[in-house]
């Protein structure tokens, strides 16, 4: 018994106390700030062809977030590279272009994006989720459920995992989406309730990610997703997670 | 006669894999097998190029454990004809057999059961009797776990037999691994596609790939990087186990216990996102070297975070394990004894917990641990608090590992490579390697051929999980259905793993 109280009087409170102010080490790779836009052909030949996932285009150099996978390959392997990764993680956005980062966008463009459709009133203050891992590496899941953990307890903010798509106000997919998930995910989403929303959690949902040149996929179910929110990482963290949920449901930057 | 011998990470000419008839192959796994030999991966291969459609070639690698030697030898099958199956006398191979069976339409004859492994839609066995019922969950889960179907079939509460229908997760993972390898994409592309093959393995494949590639091209890094490898290993078995263990407490209801160690697995996965700047340690391994070299500062915080990691450990197991409501739970639940462990060719945990010494850190020793092996710990009962406490010892003894590691870190000798090779490296022609590491579910295995042009020809790779899901079918017969959860999770097995 004595070492229970034990551990119980070292573990004391671990919240994060303000999700807000929340700062990530900084060796964390978010945000990817584009230094400059003039690069030689080379160099930008170079960026192109190393990025694992293609999320790299030139003309004008600009890096889709959908599709990297934040390994940090265009930064480290490059001499001189115009790409620095931020430990910035208040990256997500309500529509697929705004994913697409440019030597314009600045740390604070994730802020000021607007969710598209007016969805406070219904959940600001209970969002239930239901997740779908659909062919996903067990990355995204088990950052999904350490969302919900001692330390970053979104639960606070009313976001909620429930086992049941029929008491689900979102279906969250982790993962490529693979041919064999399909009939599931879409079952999951015709048996939740109206109304109803899809949030694509991590690379592999928003693009197919590592795997997008795999032929076991079938994204194109996708379309018939309401889909409002995307969250880009591999995976994700906690904290954009919540931040980026918190944004969604009108929560802004406001905490408990 | 004798089998090709091979050790982990050593590289071997092609041309050394015996070739047998079928008959004479089988009859001599049965020999090896007869002979305190286990199964490690058996599969098809592509050995010679071009060859004729409807011929494969079998390749079966087994292993002794105890004096660290895998056998291999191939042989050739016409797919047209019936091949007698091994499965009835060695259920190892059952698995592997329903594998070859729906990749390459492999007639097993005599097979108890050729289900397809990653065939979603093939029928269950349905109960004659009217006193049977069936309870069906999955793919998608009550928690946020992978998909996965089980289908039990009950008596009242008792579990009689427990069919597992895994293929959901199936993203062709292989072939694009083979796509990348033989196309000579470069190597962060390769390292990331395989970390994500298991992502919570992630560092235990980043391993893998380091060594095979690095043995096959005959690079040999620094001992430093092989010190900084094993310690991202242990790192990742550390935090696993303890999510695992955080899992099963939570699954008995004691909640405490699950909330400290939620809080000590962030304890551990931040500090690797302090070195890599990834929570699961990933971008990290390279070829000849590591991305980055641990600094003194990383070591004193490293240090100082286990030794606290260990001090609260101890305390919140020694309290749940000497609980009396956790051992009268946990305590002969869903038993898997060591006979069946053994012939179902079981490997990490489940065959620790059951009696099984099977660990590639000490029995295929490769990288750091050829200096500072970790040898197993056993347990005989099976249930799901050995499967538990064998967590238990494994985080201490990482721990140690780790603290061991640090205190005799080796000096940078070797000044070869200062950053990882970026692009694929020359690789020996006509060869094979076999490289075995230790992820924390279990052994990962993998089988490399090269051709004459110095390219990648084949690959295997199996994860634990392909063992072991058996396993947690045969462990649940017999039990109450509402051991399911607490067992399932005492396993913890991959889906994307099988499903690849």
């Amino acid at each position: 018994m004595s070492s229970l109280f034990k551990s119980r009087l070292k573990h004391g409170y671990q919240a994060i106390k303000s999700v807000e102010q929340a700062k990530i080490n900084e060796r964390y790779r978010g945000f990817p700030k584009i230094l400059t836009d003039i690069t030689s052909e080379e160099l930008m030949r170079k960026l192109v062809s190393i990025c694992p996932t293609e999320a790299i285009n030139n003309n004008p150099l600009s890096i889709d977030l959908g599709k990297c996978i934040f390994c940090g390959a265009c930064e480290d392997f490059i001499e001189d590279s115009p790409i620095k990764f931020t430990n910035n993680h208040k990256i997500f956005a309500f529509n697929r272009e705004q994913l697409i980062v440019t030597s314009e966008i600045d740390q604070d463009y994730f802020k000021r994006l607007k969710p598209n459709i007016e969805i406070e009133k219904l959940f600001k203050r209970s969002f239930k989720i239901r997740n779908v891992s659909a062919g996903g590496c067990n990355g995204c899941e088990l950052e999904l459920s350490a969302s919900f953990n001692v330390n970053f307890d979104a639960a606070r903010f009313g976001i909620d995992i429930v086992a049941s798509p029929r008491h689900a106000d979102a279906m969250v997919i982790t993962g490529p989406i693979t041919k064999n998930m399909q009939i599931a995910t879409l079952r999951t989403w015709e048996a939740m309730a109206e109304p109803k929303v899809c949030i694509l959690f991590g690379s592999c949902a928003i693009s197919g990610g590592i795997f997008h040149q795999s032929n076991e996929l079938a994204r194109e179910i996708l379309s018939n997703f309401n889909t409002l929110l995307y969250i880009p990482g591999c995976p994700v963290h906690p904290l954009t997670f919540i931040a980026a949920v918190k944004r969604l449901i009108g929560w802004g930057d406001d905490e408990p | 006669m004798e089998w090709c011998t091979a050790q982990n990470q050593v590289i071997r000419s092609r041309n050394e894999i015996p070739y047998r008839e079928l008959n004479e192959f089988q009859k001599e796994i049965s020999d090896y097998l007869d002979r305190n030999f286990r199964l490690i991966a058996f599969d098809v291969i592509n050995l010679k190029e071009n060859e004729d459609k409807n011929i494969r070639n079998l390749i079966a690698i087994l292993s002794n454990d105890d004096h660290s030697n895998l056998k291999v030898a191939t042989t050739e099958i016409d797919i047209r004809e019936k091949v007698p199956s091994l499965s009835l006398k060695y259920p190892s191979f059952a698995i592997f057999e329903r594998i070859l069976a729906e990749e390459h339409g492999i007639d097993f004859k005599e097979h108890p059961y050729l289900k397809p492994m990653r065939d979603i839609n093939f029928p269950f066995i349905y109960p004659l009797s009217k006193e049977l019922h069936q309870v069906g969950v999955g793919p998608v889960h009550a928690g946020i776990i992978e998909p996965g179907h089980f289908r039990f079939t009950c008596e009242g509460e008792k579990v009689l037999s427990l069919e597992i229908s895994l293929g959901y997760q199936k993203r062709g993972v292989k072939q694009l691994l083979l796509k990348y390898l033989k196309e000579k994409q470069p190597l962060t592309k390769i390292f990331a596609l395989a970390e994500s093959i298991v992502g919570d393995s992630s560092v235990a494949y980043a391993h893998l790939f380091s060594i095979i590639i690095e043995s096959l091209a005959n690079i040999f890094p620094d001992k430093r990087d092989l010190a900084i490898r094993g310690i991202f290993s242990e790192m990742e078995r550390i935090a696993m186990h303890i999510a695992d263990l955080s899992a099963i407490a939570n699954d008995v209801a004691y909640l405490s216990t699950s909330a400290f160690l939620q809080a000590l697995r962030t304890q551990i996965i931040n500090n690797l996102l302090a070195i890599c700047g990834s929570r699961f340690g990933r971008n990290f391994f390279g070829i000849g070297t590591n991305r980055l070299d641990f600094d003194a500062d990383t070591i004193e915080n490293m240090r100082k975070n286990l030794i606290d990691v260990r001090n609260s450990f101890i305390n919140i197991c020694d309290d749940f394990f000497s609980n009396a409501m956790i051992i009268a739970r946990l305590e002969n639940t869903s038993i898997f004894t060591k006979e069946y462990a053994k012939i179902l060719g079981q490997v990490g945990i489940s065959a620790k917990a059951s009696g099984l010494p099977i660990d590639a850190r000490s029995n295929h020793p490769y990288g750091i641990y050829r200096n500072f092996p970790i040898y197993p710990y056993t347990l005989k009962n099976g249930d799901v608090y050995s499967r538990a406490f064998i967590r238990y010892i494994e985080v201490q003894q990482s721990i140690k590992f780790i603290l061991e590691v640090l205190d005799y870190f080796p000096v940078k000798e070797k000044n070869d490579f200062d950053k990882p090779i970026l692009k694929m490296p020359e690789l020996m022609k006509d060869s094979f390697c076999i490289n075995i590491v230790e992820g924390f579910r279990g052994e990962i295995a993998s089988f490399v051929t090269t051709d004459s042009k110095k390219d990648i020809l084949d690959i295997i790779i199996v994860d634990p999980s392909v063992h072991n899901w058996y396993g947690l079918s045969v462990a649940m017969r017999n039990s109450a259905i509402s051991d399911f959860p607490v067992t399932n999770k005492s396993f913890n097995l991959s889906y994307c793993g099988n499903d690849m």
